[in-house]
C-alpha cells in the first residue's frame, strides 16, 4: 500500500501524494474501522513500526509495516504526536522523523484520526478530568486543573478493585479493573479485593495508582484466608518483591509450581497455608478455616513432609510467605 | 492486436452485497486509479503495469537477498505449440532430502500477468526458508492465445516439472499446484487435466480465490458493478477473452472453466480462499462444497468483507493477516512434513 499511496508517482510529485495519504485516513475515518486499523495504516504508509500511548485504558499499542502487532514497549524517543482532545494520548513513528517526506503528514494525520474516533464519551469531560488527574504521562499543570474541576485536595487513597465503589464519586474502569479515588485516609473495603495507597494531594495520584496497582496484584480473594484489601503502604520491601515478579516469571519458581500441583488436588492448600502464616497459633489458623483443630494438625503434618519444611517455625512461615504472594501473582495473567 | 470487443455484461445485476471490510475499503478509490476497468482499448496499459509492478517500485527480489537460485529453462509445450519458460526457483544452500515442489501458475484474469509477478510473492518465502522448489509457468495469454492454449501450456510445464523432479530436488509425493485469481482456476483446470490424463500425480492444489466459472449464473457474479476489485465486466472481459463466442454455452471444457467439471472425485487435497465480497465468492463456495461431496479434504476460508486480492493489495490490514496466517499454517504443514 505504502507503494500505492506514497510512490506511486515516478515524478515525486509529492503534492500528489500528501492527498491520497490524506484521502485515505478521511476515508479511514469515515468507515470507523477502529483506533488499530488507523495505527497499521500509518505503519504500512511509512514503513515503519508505529505505537500508541492510550491513558484511558493505559496500554501502548505497537504495529510493525506489516500490521503484525508487537510487545507493548513504550521505552522511546521519537517524536511523538498528541491526539487531539485526549489529554495524555501520543502516536510516533519509530523512525527519525523527515526519513520519509510524508512522515510528519501522516503521523499528523493518525493522531487526528484517532482523536476523532476517540472523542464522543457521555459525561465527558468529568470522566476525561479524572483520567488526566491519574495520567502520569499528563503535566502537572494539566493535573492540577482536572483536580480543581474535580473538586479534589488534601490527601486521597487510590483504590484499585474489581467493581466500582459506591462510596467514591470518581470511578474509573480501566481494562478489568477499575480505579477509584477517595477523599481521606479512612477506607472501607469490606468485601471488595482491592489494592490501595496514599497521595499527599492530587499531584501524587498517578504514583498512588500505579502503587495501589501493585498492591492489588498481592490481594487475596474476598472469601480467601488472606488479606483482600491490601495497602501499598504496609508492604513494606515486598512491593520491590511484586515490581521483580511479572506473573510469568513468578509462575517459573520451583515453590509455586508445587503449590499449583499439590493445590490441584487438595483445593484447601491455599488457604490453609495463608492461614498458617497469617494467624499467630494453630487455634485461631482452625477457627480461620472453620475446621477442627485436629484436621489442621492433620493437614499440618502433611504439608510439612510435602513441603520439604516446618511451617510452625519462623522460617518456615517466611518461607511459605513469598511462595504464596508468587504463587498469588503468578495466577493475575 | 487480438480484440475482445464487444464485451457486453448482459446479464441483470444483482443488487445485494456484503459492505468491503472497513480497514481494506479506503484501499480500493486507489487500486482503481492504477487499474481502470478491463477493455480493449486498455489492455496494453494494464498488462503494462502488471509487467513491470507499479511505477516508481522495484521489481521484486526473485532472489532473496541472495538465499534463492533463479534459473529459467525452455521447455516442450503441448503438442505442435511452441516451447514454454520456467522460471525455476530453488533454495541456494544445497538441501540434504527432496523437498516439495509448488508449481505456480500466475494470476492475471487470463489475459495480463507473468511468470515472476502477480502471485510468485506468496511462494517465495518457503524457497527462501529452504522448504521448497517453485516453478512458475509462463503461459500463453488470451485474447492473442485463446483457450485450450492457456491450461495446455500449464499442463506441459507441469508434466516437464514431474519429469524432472529428481534433477530439480522435488520430492515427487509432495507436489502442489497453486495459483491466485485466473492463476487459481488455471491451477484447478491443470489438476482436473492430471487426473484425467493420470499423470503427474499432484499431492495439493491452493486454489487462492479461483477464476472458475464462466457463466454468470451466481449472485455473487452479479453483484459488483465498478465497485470493488475485479467486477462483473473485468470478469466478463476475462471469459470473453479466453473463450470468445463459446463463453457461457454449452462448449467450454471443465479444463477452462473448472466449475463446469462434473466429477470431481480423486481430485488433491485443496485448499480454497475467496473474499465475501467478491465476482469469484459462489463460484469458489460451490467448487468447495462439491468436491467435499466427492470425498476430496477441503479448506475452505472466506473472509468477509474481503475484495479480490485484498491480503496482497492491503497487506497490513487485519483481515489480510488473518487470511495470510491461515494459508501460511496450510502450506507449511504440507511443505514441512
Amino acid at each position: 500500500m505504502r507503494e500505492l499511496i506514497s510512490k506511486f508517482d515516478i515524478s515525486d510529485d509529492s503534492a500528489a501524494s500528501a492527498l491520497r495519504v490524506i484521502a485515505h485516513f478521511d476515508q479511514l475515518v469515515e468507515q470507523r474501522p477502529g483506533k488499530g486499523a488507523l495505527l497499521r495504516a500509518a505503519a504500512a504508509l511509512a514503513g515503519c513500526t508505529v505505537g500508541f500511548r492510550d491513558p484511558a485504558t493505559d496500554r501502548v499499542q505497537r504495529f510493525d509495516p506489516a500490521g503484525h502487532p508487537c510487545p507493548a514497549d513504550e521505552n522511546h524517543t521519537w517524536h511523538r504526536a498528541a491526539v487531539p482532545g485526549s489529554p495524555g494520548a501520543f502516536v510516533w513513528l519509530e523512525q527519525p522523523l523527515g526519513d520519509g517526506p510524508l512522515d510528519a503528514l501522516i503521523l499528523e494525520r493518525c493522531a487526528l484520526g484517532i482523536g476523532t474516533l476517540t472523542t464522543h464519551v457521555p459525561s465527558r469531560s468529568g470522566m476525561e478530568a479524572l483520567r488526566t488527574v491519574i495520567d502520569a504521562e499528563a503535566e502537572d499543570r494539566d493535573r492540577a486543573d482536572a483536580a480543581r474541576r474535580l473538586g479534589m485536595a488534601g490527601i486521597l487513597t487510590a483504590v484499585v478493585s474489581d467493581t466500582e465503589l459506591g462510596s467514591s464519586r470518581w470511578n474509573l474502569l480501566t481494562g478489568a479493573q477499575v480505579i477509584s479515588i477517595l477523599p481521606g485516609t479512612e477506607v472501607n473495603l469490606l468485601g471488595q479485593r482491592a489494592g490501595t495507597a496514599k497521595a499527599e494531594d492530587p499531584l501524587g495520584l498517578p504514583d498512588a495508582v500505579k502503587n495501589a496497582r501493585l498492591a492489588y496484584r498481592a490481594a487475596d480473594r474476598v472469601k480467601g484466608a488472606g488479606t483482600s484489601a491490601v495497602s501499598y503502604e504496609e508492604l513494606g520491601a515486598w512491593a520491590e518483591v511484586i515490581r521483580q515478579f511479572p506473573p510469568s516469571r513468578a509462575n517459573e519458581m520451583e515453590e509455586v509450581q508445587l503449590l499449583g500441583r499439590l493445590s490441584g488436588e487438595h483445593p484447601w492448600l491455599v488457604d490453609t497455608l495463608q492461614a498458617l502464616v497469617d494467624q499467630p497459633s494453630l487455634r485461631r489458623a482452625a477457627g480461620v478455616l472453620h475446621v477442627h483443630h485436629s484436621t489442621l494438625q492433620e493437614r499440618v503434618r502433611w504439608l510439612n513432609g510435602q513441603l520439604g519444611f516446618d511451617i510452625g517455625l519462623p522460617k518456615g512461615k517466611a518461607r511459605a510467605t513469598l511462595a504464596l504472594l508468587l504463587w498469588r501473582i503468578s495466577h493475575e495473567a | 492486436m487480438t480484440t475482445v470487443d464487444p464485451p457486453v455484461t448482459a446479464e441483470p445485476p444483482v443488487v445485494e452485497r456484503p459492505p468491503f471490510d472497513p480497514e481494506i475499503a479506503p484501499v480500493l478509490p486507489v487500486l482503481r486509479e492504477v487499474m481502470p476497468g478491463l477493455s480493449d482499448e486498455t489492455l496494453s496499459t494494464m498488462r503494462q503495469v502488471l509487467d513491470e509492478g507499479l511505477p516508481g517500485v522495484p521489481a521484486p527480489d526473485l532472489t532473496a537477498g541472495g538465499t534463492v537460485l533463479v534459473e529459467e529453462r525452455q521447455v516442450p509445450g503441448p503438442e505442435g505449440a511452441p516451447e514454454i519458460t520456467l522460471l525455476i526457483l530453488r533454495p541456494s544452500a544445497p538441501a540434504s532430502i527432496r523437498l516439495a515442489g509448488i508449481y505456480t501458475i500466475h494470476g492475471g484474469g487470463m489475459v495480463m500477468g507473468n511468470r515472476t509477478a502477480a502471485g510468485i510473492d506468496t511462494f517465495l518465502p518457503y524457497v527462501a526458508e529452504g522448504l521448497a522448489v517453485v516453478v512458475s509457468v509462463e503461459y500463453r495469454l488470451a485474447p492473442e492465445h485463446p483457450d485450450p492454449a492457456p491450461v495446455e501450456d500449464c499442463y506441459a510445464g507441469l508434466v516437464w516439472t514431474a519429469r524432472h523432479a529428481a534433477e530439480l530436488g522435488i520430492d515427487p509425493e509432495r507436489l502442489l499446484i497453486g495459483g491466485t485469481s485466473a492463476g487459481g482456476g488455471l491451477a484447478a483446470g491443470t489438476a482436473l487435466l492430471s487426473r484425467d490424463r493420470g499423470y503427474p500425480e499432484l499431492s495439493h492444489q491452493v486454489l487462492i480465490c479461483p477464476m472458475l466459472d464462466d457463466r454468470f449464473e451466481t449472485p455473487s457474479s452479479r453483484m459488483l458493478d465498478g465497485q470493488g476489485i475485479w467486477d462483473r465486466h473485468d470478469n466478463h472481459f476475462g471469459w470473453t477473452a479466453l473463450l470468445g463466442d463459446r463463453r457461457g454455452g454449452p462448449e467450454v471444457s471443465p479444463y477452462a472453466a473448472p466449475a463446469r467439471a462434473m466429477d470431481l472425485s480423486g481430485l488433491p487435497r485443496t485448499y480454497l480462499d475467496c473474499g465475501s465480497s467478491e465476482t469469484f465468492r459462489d463460484e469458489i463456495l460451490d467448487y468447495a462444497g462439491r468436491l467435499s461431496a466427492a470425498g476430496v479434504s477441503v479448506d475452505l476460508h472466506m473472509w468477509g468483507g474481503g475484495f479480490h486480492g485484498f491480503d496482497t493489495t492491503a497487506p497490513h490490514a487485519a483481515l489480510s493477516r488473518a487470511s495470510v496466517a491461515a494459508r501460511d499454517e496450510f502450506i507449511r504443514r504440507v511443505i514441512e512434513s
